[in-house]
Order: structure tokens, then sequence, then C-alpha cells
């Protein structure tokens, strides 16, 4: 059964609409069990880094995210929820995330010279590693909608986007996926990354 | 490389969608008329973007308005930015939890920047975008809160520098003058202030047909938007979207 975690923060709405365009059952909860029982998790996130935080710790469901990880439950993050996965973000300070995947989660307008932020609207995801839920190799368009952006601190598969350097809009460590998009803001391009991590199997 | 985006912009009041020109509303129709007329999920794959905004100047009851948003984008896949009333971040959760990726707060920003940083604070900057009214008076751009009718006596630019303090994500500017008029945007100002801010600018105010588009979106400007029901009704958005394809501008791709 594929859970979406539910923890008052991210656009659920719209992810829920997806998975039934697609036809997919799904729980859209925070309960301990569902969690623990499904073999996917998704992790929705628009907002800041340390309010979501703070939520997921409130509800117990960090504990419970890491341990699904450990039982090779797929897990997907998006956007906020991508980085609420790595290790630490620099959002408004410093704050610790769920650390199953190693990296920092830092401001585009400390590296960037003459973009806009945030980077908003769409852009194409460069997948040269072969993350199998996103498209082979094209230059897929997707949207993206934030002021952060991850940087991994160790050897994983990603997916690069350019926004005066390429940034990593993807990730994929084992069973744990990142997404630093909105797939279900991506037309036809997102819908087609959820059919595939619904086609995952164990 | 990051594309421009072509945004409808659905004006909402007391069930009705609304046709403005220079902010006079005129109904068109109700959600019914909506999904016969328009078929949103048909018409949102020629989009990049959908705006819906409240702009009953009577009464605001966000949740009502809530309904009307998820019903709009239960059908659709891209981003949508809800705004019209919003006073407080109850009033922004509302909007989210709707389906709402982004809010657009136009009022507040002048009535009270604390309600402001505190929704920006909760759901992050990215999230909101300030909705911009404006009007020349006296040679000077002069900005306008409460649906075009409280006149600031702030230039543009002096107001948009107190928004950018404040915090905001995008910046959806408004030229009353333009608007509903059909004459194109008002590029001299849009491109100026695209020049000069540092997030993203979507122009609004004038669209009548696709080469208006083409004008606005050859610069800085990262987004265009429309409000007019009947001018890209039918296959007009989608032959709008090809039209700037075959000219050059830069639009998102679809495997469809």
């Amino acid at each position: 059964m594929i859970v979406i975690i539910d923890y008052d923060i991210g656009n659920t709405h719209s992810i829920t609409q997806v998975l039934e365009h697609l036809g997919v059952k799904y729980l859209l909860t925070r309960n301990k069990e569902d969690i623990l029982q499904s073999d996917k998790l998704i992790l929705p996130g628009v907002g800041a880094f340390g309010p979501a935080m703070s939520k997921l710790i409130t509800y117990g469901l960090d504990k419970q995210i890491k341990k699904a990880a450990q039982n090779d439950c797929f897990i997907l993050g998006i956007c906020l929820g991508m980085q609420l996965l790595t290790t630490v973000s620099y959002e408004d300070g410093k704050h610790e995330g769920l650390g199953l995947v190693n990296g920092e989660v830092k401001p585009f307008n400390k590296v960037i010279k003459s973009s806009k932020v945030p980077h908003v609207g769409f852009n194409s995801v460069q997948n040269h590693s072969g993350i199998n839920i996103l498209p082979k190799n094209h230059d897929a368009d997707f949207y993206f909608t934030h002021s952060y952006f991850f940087s991994p601190l160790e050897n994983i598969k990603t997916a690069v986007t350019n926004y005066e350097f390429d940034f990593v809009s993807a990730f994929q460590k084992d069973n744990v996926y990142g997404v630093q998009f909105h797939p279900e803001k991506s037309q036809s391009n997102g819908i087609n990354v959820f059919k595939k991590f619904m086609e995952l199997k164990c | 490389m990051l594309k421009k985006r072509l945004i409808f912009t659905l004006l909402f009041s007391d069930g009705y969608f609304m046709l403005s020109r220079n902010f006079q509303l005129q109904k068109v129709g109700d959600i019914i008329w909506l999904e016969k007329n328009y078929r949103f999920f048909e018409t949102s794959k020629y989009i990049d973007e959908i705006i819906i905004l409240n702009v009953d100047k009577k009464k605001r009851n966000p949740l009502e308005f809530g309904e009307v948003v998820k019903r709009v984008v239960s059908k659709s896949f891209i981003p949508v930015t809800a705004g019209g009333g919003v006073k407080c971040k109850e009033d922004a959760a509302v909007l989210f939890k709707s389906g709402a990726d982004k809010i657009l707060i136009n009022t507040l920003y002048n009535s009270s920047a604390n309600d402001v940083s505190s929704i920006i604070k909760e759901f992050g900057t990215q999230a909101v975008v300030c909705g911009i009214d404006y009007k020349k008076i006296n040679n000077l751009t002069s900005v306008f809160t409460n649906n075009g009718q409280d006149f600031l006596g702030i230039e543009l630019e002096d107001y948009i520098e107190k928004v950018l303090n404040i915090g905001v994500g995008e910046i959806y500017l408004n030229s009353m003058e333009k608007d509903g008029t059909g004459q194109g945007f008002d590029n001299e100002t849009i491109k100026r202030i695209s020049n000069k801010v540092p997030v993203p600018v979507i122009a609004a105010g004038g669209a009548g047909k696709p080469e208006h588009f083409i004008d606005v979106l050859s610069y800085s400007t990262n987004a265009a938007a429309t409000a007019n029901l009947f001018n890209f009704i039918g296959g007009g958005l989608k032959n709008a979207r090809k039209f700037l394809i075959e000219n050059g501008i830069k639009l998102p791709h679809w495997d469809n």
C-alpha cells in the first residue's frame, strides 16, 4: 500500500490527484502502523525546512521514516520532502534532517550571481546516472520552485539541472529517491515519474 | 535552461468567473460553464500555470474559495497559485491544503507586513507571490490595493523595494490601464521592473493576441499571464503556445 505522509505540510491534494488519475490506491496518513506496513512512502513538502522538520518530529514521523527506509521500503521525497531526507539544511539557521542521504541543503543566492531567486518555472533534468524513475537521458522539463538546493556529500545516483550551474535535481540511493521538482505539477512528464515509482518492485 | 511560462488567470467572485476591463468586472459563467467551455484538463495541457484570484469585493470566504480551487485543479497537473483576500496564516493554509502551490497576496503587503512575514516564515518565500496593481497618474506609476480601489500614493519602484524587504517569491505586475483592453502589455514598465528586481516577474494586463506574449517574454520577464476568457477560449491557448514556440520563445516541452 502506498502511503503519502500527512504532516500538515505540503500539497497533498495534488499528489492524491495524480495517484487517482493513475488508478492507484493510497493512504494519506501519519499512522505509524500504516507507514511501517507500506512498501512505498511519499514524503511531500512545501515551505520551510525548520517548521517541516519540527512537525515530523512532533508526530514521531522521523523515527518511522528512518525505520521504513531500513526495511527497504521505497521512499520518494518531493521538493522540501527531498531536502528533509538529507543530513542538514541551512535555511534560516541550521537544521538537522532525517539523514538518510548525506549532504547539505544550501541557499542559491550564495552561489549564483545574476539569476533570480527563487528558481521558479520549468527547467530540464539531465538524467546521466540513469535513475530508473526518471526519463532516460532526455532533457525533460519539470516544475521547480525553490530557493535552496541539495549538495550531496556521498556517492549516489544523481540527475542535474542547470541554473547558472548544475545542481542536483534528483537523487537515488538504493531505495530512497528524492526529486527537487514537483512531478505532480509537471504535466505528463511528472505523471510518468509517479507511474514508474509505483511500478518499482522490492 | 529555465523556460518561460504562459499563465492563465481565473478571476472568481461569488460563484462566477469574471472578465475584467480596467478593473470593472463582468460575470461570464460559473464552474459548469468553465468546465464545458474550457474543459480544463484539455486546456491546461497548453499552459504552464494557473492563477485563481478571488476578486469578490464584498465577502471573502476562504473555505468556499478553497473548494473552487480544489475543483479547478482536480484534473490539471500544473502549478496553481491562488489568492485574493488573504489576511492571515490560516487563510493561506486553507489555500495550500486545497491544492495551491503558491499564494498571491496583494493588499496585505501594504496593510500588515507582520502577517505577510509570518506567512513567509511558515510556508517559505518561494510560495508567496506579491500581486501589484498600478496605474499612471500624473506621469508617476502609482500603486493601488484593495481590488484597485485604494490609491496608496506610493510610486511603483518604491513600493517594490518595500515588498522585497518584507520578502517575496515572485511579483505579479498588473497594469490597471491595460487590463482587459486586449491591446498588449505595458512593455515599457514591465521591462524596466523585470531588469531591476532580483525575483521573477509575471507580466499581467492587456493580452489580446499571441503576438503580445512574444513582446513581453522576449526579455527578462519570466512569465506572462492573461485573464481574458474570451480571447483564449477553445483552441486559443493551444494556438498561442504553438505560435510562441515557433517564434523562438522557450516554453516547457511535454512528451504528450
